[in-house]
């Protein structure tokens, strides 16, 4: 069950067992429709929440713990020499190399000290803020799988994401944009695509709502095709008022089913969707100062930055859950983190796009006094071998990786969990996706064992039978 | 067996079995260990259609009750067990187990005996006294008014419009531009709405289990990598717009627009009914105002066309 008392929150006159599931299980049309038709806030969390929202940059692909955050002395020192942590290494696509430096330098950054390489410069300033995860270890070293298990705790496709159990469970903070949105990478969608966004086996309107924010139709049908010229905005106006009509003339032998009224509250929702929806993505308010913050003036950081930006501005106007992707598919010319033959050149390329938007947000949220109450969450799906791949690449690794956290809840300028002297496994609290999840829901006021959906004869939690709330990171 | 599913810690050999909690049959397939796949197989799919096997007979009937009522005798259809439900009407549930296996498990049969029966043909109107004794309508004294699903909804938009293809059987069709790259690209929105695979019955279409179609998906389709023994049904923003403007219900509202000539004749074909005097009267002067097409549009989002009554 979802942790707060539907009962309190649904608009309906009659509250027979099956309404009662049907409309809670209906997100934007059931639970969420009727906080939106509120205007409340979900009562009845699990325990007071810390954090209202969430906002993931997912960085596709597997970005490298030990080119980033993730600091190793060992591999300087021990840089082209044979690679041997004990016990036979086995790879993804590649026998190992020698040991690998990372090419770029290292510093201690912060009050914290923490040491971060020259590869991300401008998150580095923002260390203070920021809990970091070293001992991340993930159940797949393909893609794929992995990007499912830290997108919804499974490594098979079909089980809810993240942001779609948040809809599930705390409902929406708005009357006009969807609760869960996703800005892809405008070259193109990770690996699984639309999958790390699904709802599973939630109701439908949990799912992710993907939103190009350089589109014309950002979002899918939110406005009839040009070739449909009998449409117009007088022809809609006049539209909606009849169907209303008819739709109310139906409804009065039909009382009892609130189904047939959420209905009708859809086509208000839909053209309030059509107003709020562009007026998130445009930018041109923004202060000439936050656009140069976010590197919105700068070819290669526009395309993360404005995702960023937009980012921002729906979690400000109550989006619940915001998915940023940095990078696409694991094709070539390498669009994303997948960085096996070109470390130097490829990782660059994406850690340019990717650094100053990421310390942008963090730092625009804390300006806006948002930070207190909003996850940021950046993560990747494994992380890259100590050892190189055809000297110059770097393989999967899926035995130790980094992810972090800020604001929200999460304590500043502390690093829980190691990988060992190499960066190549978890040695201390190895930690996996469960026990991050369990974390942000736990910051969000809802315990991960309760918060649960039946299906096919099995209460199903994100964290399936695991998941251990990570005390030493909460402020 | 592998202890705790490690390749590492191999138990013991584990002939060909089945459950031994089904009552009547035997568990152990006498066969040897070493026996083929395909002996194995043929002794399950045996041990699961034998006539004594009760739990398989009510357990497709009861699926097929589901499929017409919205809710199976059993409303847990995947799990007889213990974490299932019990059946509202097990006598019955039993009758049409039998009557099924007896003749030859035809389904044309059950499904003729179920849309023949008084419980399926009742009308979906409420009534106080009934609402007070079986608000869930367990016992069936009214029709489940359900939501159209899907395939249905696409499907019924293709017969309104006149271009629904009935062909029966043969390969699936891809209604989606695909492209094969390193991440192979299924991209629904760059296909022809007119392309003639895309009259085929939904049943007919081509399911990619890594990108679903949005439209379909919208409408609570469910994730093809998952067993769904029953779909959720929502309602949400997202479907009515997908209603007013995806470019396939567009296409299909054009084409029906060409099958109508005044209002009477588009209630007739969209709604399957004459409009009412009121109706008339507000959507008449509607259809000189705004044309054919805002009609046509107009009714395939109403609640009638999308609710069974």
């Amino acid at each position: 069950m979802p942790p707060s008392d539907q009962h309190q929150r649904v608009p309906v006159r009659r509250l027979s067992r099956r309404d009662f599931l049907w409309t809670y299980g209906g997100g934007l049309g059931g639970i969420a429709l009727s906080t939106m038709l509120a205007g409340a806030e979900p009562a009845g969390l699990h325990h007071p929440a810390k954090a209202k929202r969430v906002v993931q940059l997912f960085m596709s692909g597997a970005a490298s713990q030990c080119d980033t955050f993730d600091y190793k002395p060992q591999l300087i020192a021990r840089n082209g020499q044979k690679f041997d942590p004990g016990g036979k290494v086995e790879l993804f696509q590649s026998s190992p190399g020698a040991v690998m430096a990372s090419p770029w330098e290292w510093r201690q950054r912060g009050q914290c000290g923490k040491w971060v390489s020259e590869l991300v410069p401008h998150l580095a300033t923002c260390v203070d803020d920021i809990a970091f995860i070293h001992s991340m270890v993930s159940k797949s070293n393909v893609h794929g799988p992995a990007t499912f298990m830290q997108n919804t705790g499974f490594i098979l496709p079909g089980y809810p994401a993240l942001g779609a159990w948040m809809s599930y469970g705390l409902g929406s903070l708005n009357k006009d944009l969807p609760t869960f949105v996703v800005l892809p990478d405008s070259r193109g969608f990770a690996p699984n695509g639309a999958g790390n966004w699904s709802n599973g086996f939630l109701p439908a309107a949990h799912q992710g709502t993907l939103i190009r924010a350089s589109g014309a139709n950002p979002i899918y049908d939110l406005f009839p095709p040009k070739s449909a010229t009998f449409i117009n905005a007088k022809s809609e106006k006049d539209s909606l008022a009849v169907l209303n009509q008819l739709n109310d003339q139906h409804l009065a032998t039909r009382k009892d089913d609130s189904r047939l009224e959420a209905r009708i509250a859809t086509y208000e929702l839909a053209a309030r969707l059509q107003v709020s929806a562009p007026e998130v993505m445009d930018i041109r308010k923004e202060s000439e100062a936050t656009k140069r913050l976010y590197g919105i003036d700068d070819p290669v950081t526009q395309d993360f930055g404005t995702n960023c930006l937009v980012a921002r501005r729906m979690l400000e106007r109550g989006v619940r859950f915001v998915q940023v992707w940095s990078g696409a598919d694991n094709g070539f010319p390498r669009r994303n983190w997948d960085s096996h033959e070109d470390l130097a050149k490829d990782h660059a390329n994406m850690a340019a796009s990717m650094d100053k938007p990421a310390a942008a947000l963090i730092k625009d949220l804390k300006s806006r006094g948002m930070l207190d109450d909003t996850i940021v969450h950046w993560t990747t799906e494994f992380g890259r071998m100590p050892c190189s791949q055809a000297s110059k690449g770097r393989d999967h690794n899926p035995f130790a990786f980094t992810t972090f956290f800020a604001g929200g809840g999460f304590k500043g300028g502390i690093s829980y969990g190691a990988s060992d002297e190499w960066s190549y496994r978890a040695a201390d609290k190895p930690t996996y996706c469960y026990d991050m999840h369990a974390t942000m829901l736990y910051l969000l006021g809802i315990d991960h064992q309760r918060l649960t959906y039946r299906h096919n004869g099995i209460d199903r939690r994100i964290t399936d039978v695991y998941g251990e709330v990570i005390k030493e990171v909460l402020a | 067996m592998l202890a705790r599913g490690s390749v590492e810690s191999p138990g013991p050999v584990a002939p060909p079995g089945a459950l031994s909690c089904v009552t009547g049959l035997k568990s152990h397939f006498d066969l040897p260990p070493s026996a083929p796949e395909g002996q194995r197989r043929a002794a399950f799919a045996q041990w699961v259609t034998d006539p004594n096997n009760m739990l398989a007979w009510r357990s497709i009937v009861n699926r097929v009750w589901h499929y017409h009522f919205g809710v199976g005798l059993v409303d847990s259809p995947n799990d007889f067990g213990h974490m299932g439900s019990l059946p509202s009407n097990p006598e019955l549930l039993d009758w049409l187990a039998v009557d099924f296996r007896d003749h030859g498990g035809s389904f044309k049969r059950l499904h003729k005996l179920i849309v023949m029966s008084a419980a399926y043909r009742h009308s979906s109107a409420g009534n106080r006294e009934n609402e007070a004794k079986d608000a869930d309508n367990r016992f069936l004294w009214r029709a489940n008014r359900q939501r159209l699903d899907a395939e249905s909804l696409r499907d019924s938009l293709l017969a309104i419009s006149g271009k629904l293809d009935l062909t029966m059987g043969g390969p699936s069709v891809e209604q989606f531009f695909f492209k094969d790259d390193h991440s192979p690209v299924y991209d629904y929105s760059r296909y022809d709405p007119d392309a003639p695979g895309n009259y085929r019955r939904s049943v007919y279409r081509f399911l990619v289990r890594s990108v679903p179609d949005p439209l379909m998906e919208r409408f609570d389709c469910p994730d093809v990598s998952m067993i769904t023994a029953k779909r959720t049904t929502t309602i949400t923003a997202i479907q009515a717009l997908a209603l007013m403007n995806n470019p396939f219900v567009l296409k299909q509202v054009e084409h029906l627009t060409d099958r109508i000539t005044d209002v009477a004749s588009a209630y007739r074909l969209i709604l399957q009914r004459e409009p009412s005097d009121k109706e008339l009267q507000i959507l008449t002067p509607y259809l000189a105002r705004e044309g054919p097409q805002n009609l046509c549009r107009l009714l395939i989002n109403t609640n009638e066309f999308l609710f069974v009554d």
